[in-house]
């Protein structure tokens, strides 16, 4: 046993206890601040007289990390650089009753992942986050960080650092972290309250801590002992409330350390958590959108009559034309018509990047065979509502195939020789049922009476089961003045 | 009866025409998945929204982060804190999660994470299917280490092999990559259920107090947060214990031979290959994935004419089942390879296979049609 592993009396006993058997010393340097912080975490934790079997401690990368990684006995999560927050978040949704810890340093949290940061204080994750800010990539050596003072010569800033440095604290406030303090390695006991607190409170809690690297920010500032390190930092501390009188000038170079935000806000685990009760509860009423919508539910049957002319083979249909006319919607309600009638059926669609106004493709393929062709290059029945897509696509009809289209819309060319059935369904939609939306009901209905491709009695269970509540009875008359044209 | 139980068993036998990404969801919830964490990206946003949507109603939490680092690192969390944790997302967010699918593999993490991939690199074609990621799958994280990836070629698949994924996830202790391509994510297929049954729920092996959870053998049992064993997880070498241990030559060797070992050693078992008309094949089409069935289509369009063309798809991509290719290949004369990258399987069948070996590549946008790969076959065959 080294003399440091010793039981001694009063404080010291109480971190022995916390502090997982066989690894001390610590590894960090002599004067370190890491192991002040280690010592005022682990009387937080006794006097709190908190179990540690119900504390994790997840950590970064860092010198800092290593604090309670792997020394603190209780679960420890030893994460990848920048990541702690959010495997801590993992964490703390999953286990409810456990209080969960990041303790890192400035660069991983502010630097790597400042993002992880910010988002978790706006989320008022109920998290407790210690980061040691000692001002510099310690562990590698000495490098600049977000939080290195200006002019400071660092090993990636020789000539000085030309940055000026994060307030992460404030920082954080303003993110929207619920419990947000600062004091450094020289107020033991503020830091032992600071902790208290950040450990009690319900939500975000953060407590920064300004501490010295005695051997890579030493190096670069000139100060090798931690009682140098110490005395500067009660030198320039000031407490926010005397901060509050003086002027940013008067404020250069100086520590505030307090309490910057204590606020009761919602907690993002318990409000999910109890999002969560109420949307499983069997017994609760259904909010938000309904499962996926039954197929019809006749059994599955043998395939049904397929388009005039086009033999007993898998029939290809794509609808065509550009984003809002409900084209997919189309392809959506014929196949879910098939797949209950028990046939084989894919469908495809294909859009730009922008969901409206560009051209825009539904594929329909219908069984009975295997079907081999995710994306068909030749249809046999093409619906076209829009020139564009005339364009793009008249030359993929096979021969002998049907067309449909849109005859105030799309202009054929000359002398096609082509199976082509025009109806005036964007007019028809609008005019006769005052609703431009479902021109695509229209042209279904249209398609359903020229190509016989599923049953009427299918198309329309589809329908019901597919389109918005309230809108079934719209949708339907829709797609029976289409199928009605078809007759005149 | 629990909420999941409750809500899924409406759905035993149930037929539904879906699309690929929510059959993947689906197959999730049946699976167990408890959490989801992830990051709006087309073309898998239909998984993170269906999960959004179906994950509460069956008791689980669904939490979209700040970005991809920060969902697969909080869907490694949640493993640990005992969920069946899931992300999806598609290239470049796959990219974004190489470090910690590689601290997953390390510490061991069964979870999964699903890639619908589409077309790149970088931006690419953001709305179009590709299949460039199967060696970003194997290889996309640093340092030596095993994977597990299936690939499914239709909307049943999508939600099989999400199964299947969980599953292998807790027996090999390792995160499992769900290789989809934009193709199969965006179409959609009749997808049957089955009967959900709590039993069904692949089991998490769990460490006694005292016994090793970070070696001993193969596969250790996992000790949990909160399972009360002080669990010390560390992507940094670690001793069996879960001891930090970044020095010795032998702790390092002995762990990673160890993490590459479980899953390449299972390679036979692990394979999962389907085939068709091998038995005289001459020449065959080997691929995965939704270009798998243009390939089949061309297959049974060559045998119609009365040629010896032969058909295999990789229903599991990664560990590599070279041997059983060889196998089942070892007497073609030809292998064509259709697959919409620039020769990514073809590389390495080119590795396991005797026989010529010949890429038919498109990559584009837009999935191989069943000419394109016909004409060629039958070129092949005279
Ligand atoms: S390098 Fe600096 S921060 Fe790291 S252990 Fe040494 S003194 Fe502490």
């Amino acid at each position: 046993m080294s003399p440091l592993e010793k039981p001694r009396e009063g404080t010291q006993s109480a971190s022995r206890r916390l502090i997982r058997p066989g690894l001390l010393p610590t590894i960090f340097c002599t004067g370190c601040g890491g192991g002040t912080v280690l010592n005022c975490f682990c009387r937080a934790v006794d006097e709190l007289a908190l179990d540690p079997r119900r504390m994790v401690m997840v950590t970064g990368i860092g010198c800092s990390s290593w604090i309670p990684s792997p020394y603190f006995l209780a679960d420890t999560l030893h994460t990848t650089h920048g990541r702690a927050i959010a495997f801590a978040s993992g964490v703390r949704v999953m286990q409810p009753a456990m209080k969960v810890v990041v303790i890192a340093g400035d660069g991983d949290l502010s630097g790597i992942g400042g993002n992880h940061l910010i988002h978790a204080a706006r989320r008022n994750i109920d998290l407790t986050v210690i980061m040691v800010n000692n001002a510099i990539y310690g562990m590698t050596g000495g490098q600049v960080a977000p939080t290195t003072p200006e002019d400071v010569p660092t090993t990636t800033t020789p000539h000085g650092n030309v940055e000026p440095p994060f307030d992460v604290a404030s920082l954080v406030a303003a993110a929207g972290g619920t419990f947000v303090a600062r004091w450094t390695t020289y107020h033991v006991f503020d830091l032992v309250k600071a902790f208290k607190a950040a450990l009690a409170h319900k939500g975000f809690s953060f407590v920064e801590v300004v501490s010295q690297c005695t051997t890579s920010y030493g190096k670069a500032v000139g100060m090798r002992r931690a009682a140098e390190f110490l005395a500067d930092y009660k030198a320039r501390s000031l407490r926010l409330s005397k901060a509050a009188t003086l002027s940013a000038e008067e404020l250069e170079g100086k520590i505030t350390v307090g309490t910057l935000r204590n606020v009761a806000k919602p907690e993002f685990r318990e409000r999910l958590h109890a999002q969560v009760a109420r949307v499983s509860d069997p017994g609760s009423a259904r909010q938000g959108p309904e499962p996926i919508p039954p197929g019809a539910v006749n059994p599955p049957g043998p395939p049904a009559g397929v388009a005039r002319g086009l033999g007993g083979e898998n029939v290809a249909l794509r609808f065509a034309g550009f984003g809002g006319q409900g084209v997919v919607k189309a392809g959506e309600i014929l196949g879910l018509a098939a797949c209950a009638e028990g046939r084989r059926a894919l469908q495809n669609q294909s859009y730009g990047s922008s969901a409206r106004g560009g051209l825009c493709t539904a594929d329909v393929t219908l069984g009975p065979d295997e079907i081999f062709e995710i994306e068909p290059d030749a249809f046999d029945v093409l619906v076209l509502l829009s020139q564009d897509s005339c364009g793009a696509f008249l030359h993929q009809l096979r021969a002998g195939g049907v067309l449909i289209y849109d005859r105030d819309l799309v202009k054929l060319p000359e002398g096609n020789g082509l199976r082509a059935h025009g109806i005036p369904a964007t007019k028809i939609a609008a005019e006769e049922l005052g609703r431009k939306v479902v021109t695509n009901m229209v042209v279904l209905g249209f398609c359903a009476a020229i190509t016989e491709v599923l049953p009427r009695a299918a198309l329309e269970r589809a329908i019901v089961a597919n389109v918005p509540k309230g809108t079934e009875e719209l949708n339907l008359r829709a797609f029976a003045a289409g199928f009605a044209h078809a007759a005149s | 009866m629990s909420a999941r139980a409750a809500q899924l068993s409406t759905l035993a036998g149930a037929r539904r025409f879906m699309l690929g990404d929510e059959a993947a969801a689906f197959g999730a919830l049946f699976a167990g998945c408890s959490f989801f964490g992830g990051y709006p990206i087309t073309p898998a946003s239909e998984i993170a929204e269906a999960m959004a949507r179906e994950l509460p109603r069956v008791g689980g939490y669904y939490v979209q982060f700040e970005d991809e680092l920060a969902s697969i690192s909080a869907v490694i969390g949640a493993a640990w804190a005992g969920a069946r944790s899931l992300t999806a997302t598609s290239g470049p967010g796959f990219s974004l999660m190489q470090e910690s699918i590689g601290y997953a593999a390390m510490t061991e993490t069964p979870c999964v994470v699903i890639d619908v991939q589409r077309s790149g690199p970088c931006t690419g074609q953001a709305t179009k299917p590709a299949q460039g990621d199967l060696q970003q799958a194997r290889w996309g994280t640093h340092g030596d280490h095993e994977i597990i990836a299936l690939s499914p070629w239709s909307v049943q698949e999508c939600f099989d092999l999400t199964l299947d994924a969980f599953a292998l996830a807790e027996r090999y202790r390792s995160p499992v990559i769900l290789l989809m391509d934009g193709a199969v994510g965006h179409l959609r297929e009749p997808l049957l259920f089955p009967t959900f049954r709590e039993e069904m729920l692949a089991p998490r092996r769990r460490a006694r107090p005292g016994e090793l959870h970070f070696g001993g053998e193969p596969v250790p049992p996992m000790a949990q947060i909160g399972d009360g064993l002080d669990v010390h997880i560390t992507g940094s070498t670690h001793r069996p214990n879960g001891i930090r241990d970044v020095n010795s030559e032998p702790v390092h060797d002995e762990l990673v031979r160890r993490l590459c070992a479980k899953i390449s050693d299972a390679r036979e078992a692990l394979t999962r290959v389907e085939h068709r008309h091998l038995e005289d094949a001459r020449v065959a089409v080997v691929s995965f994935g939704a270009t798998a069935r243009p390939a089949l289509g061309a297959v049974e369009a060559a045998r119609r004419r009365g040629t010896r063309a032969g058909f295999l798809r990789l229903v599991r991509l990664w560990p590599f089942p070279g041997p059983a290719l060889a196998r089942l290949l070892g007497r073609v004369e030809k292998v064509l390879v259709p697959e919409m990258n620039l020769g990514q399987l073809n590389r390495e069948l080119e590795r396991v296979l005797d026989c010529e070996v010949v890429p038919l590549s498109k990559i584009g946008g837009v999935a191989h049609a069943q000419e394109e790969i016909l004409e060629p076959l039958l070129e092949a065959l005279r």
